[in-house]
């Protein structure tokens, strides 16, 4: 005589034969290295801190040399617009730079990014030695100020474990 | 937990890829059977075992040890594969049989005929299934990540379990 085993026992029983943990059958770690978003240490976060301030120390002495040697009879309202731009800009920019913590990996080359902007300033700033009073130039500089400035707001404020 | 595996979590947490490749050789098992059951594709589920892994590497400086590093890292391999899976199962139309050749090397003829009921069963009823009775979760827990109510994923599983004896029943 065969006795009959109950459908629930069996299948509880088929349940915990299953097995917790499955090996893919390939190795996903070489892919998954090559994935792997960089993270920023507290030394790296330190030295950025200190390369803002290095940038805001050159950006001032740069523009007080500047406006040392420039010639006596240089309109004197025209070189304080441009000066107070910078100086007022690059200080924003370095006070921003300053509370940078983790960085989010969508903006890992936020550097490489601001570099594009200082190349646009530097070519503005360069017209404007020939142009000293030019609004139009002058509102460039300031625009292209205020877009890095708020790309630098975009990656301060991103939470760098999403993305 | 060891204590090469808890200096492993140290190094990684300071951004040591290798340490964070032996995480990895000791957890992708486990985390990789979630994700195949729960996708039922392998593909998909390599895929999402690797998302798994990038969000835990990416979280990792945020590991206080308030809980185990195995539950912690189970959590979010959970909510990823969930997450996933959502997304899934309103593309998905074919049930795929990868899942069986994958596991039936290792299994006795039973669990590799329940292991393809499983993949038969609705989508819903299949996650409930898997959480509750293969990965341990709490109705209330799995409510909460499936957004449904505590009430509908007990009446999900009861339903999965009358399903897959049905299936059973039939090979």
């Amino acid at each position: 005589m065969t006795i009959e085993r109950d459908p629930t026992d069996r299948l509880d029983e088929v349940i915990s034969k299953l097995p917790k943990e499955i090996m893919p059958e390939r190795d996903l770690w070489p892919s998954l290295q090559e994935k792997l978003p960089s993270r920023h240490s507290r030394d790296q976060r330190q030295a950025g801190v200190r390369w803002a301030a290095v940038f805001a120390l050159c950006a001032v002495s740069i523009l007080g040399w500047r406006y040392t040697l420039l010639p006596a009879d240089a309109p004197s309202e025209s070189l304080p617009s441009q000066l107070d731009l910078v100086l007022h800009y690059e200080q924003r920019k370095a006070e921003q730079m300053a509370e940078f913590g983790s960085v989010s990996a969508s903006f890992a080359d936020w550097q490489q990014q601001l570099g594009f902007w200082d190349q646009a300033v530097a070519q503005v700033q360069m017209a404007l030695d020939f142009y000293p009073e030019e609004p139009t130039l002058l509102y460039q500089l300031e625009t292209l100020y205020e877009q890095q400035l708020a790309y630098l707001q975009v990656v301060n404020t991103a939470d760098p474990y999403y993305y | 937990m060891s204590t090469e595996l808890a200096h492993a979590i140290r190094l990684a947490q300071e951004g040591n890829q290798q340490a964070f490749s032996l995480i990895y050789q000791e957890f992708i098992a486990r985390v990789y059977a979630l994700c195949l059951r729960l996708l039922g594709d392998r593909q998909r589920a390599e895929d999402a075992a690797q998302e798994v892994f990038t969000k835990i590497w990416l979280q990792l400086p945020g590991f206080r040890g308030d809980s185990t590093f195995a539950t912690w890292l189970h959590s979010i391999a959970t909510r990823t594969a969930i997450d996933i899976w959502r997304k899934d199962k309103v593309m998905r139309l074919v049930v795929s049989d990868e899942i069986v050749e994958s596991v039936a090397a290792a299994q006795v003829a039973e669990a590799r005929d329940l292991e393809q009921a499983i993949q038969k069963l609705p989508a819903q009823a299949k996650a409930v299934f898997v959480l509750f009775a293969i990965e341990g979760l709490g109705h209330q827990e799995i409510a909460d990540m499936l957004d449904i109510a505590e009430g509908s994923s007990k009446a999900q599983y009861h339903r999965a379990r009358q399903l897959l004896q049905g299936y059973l029943n039939d090979y």
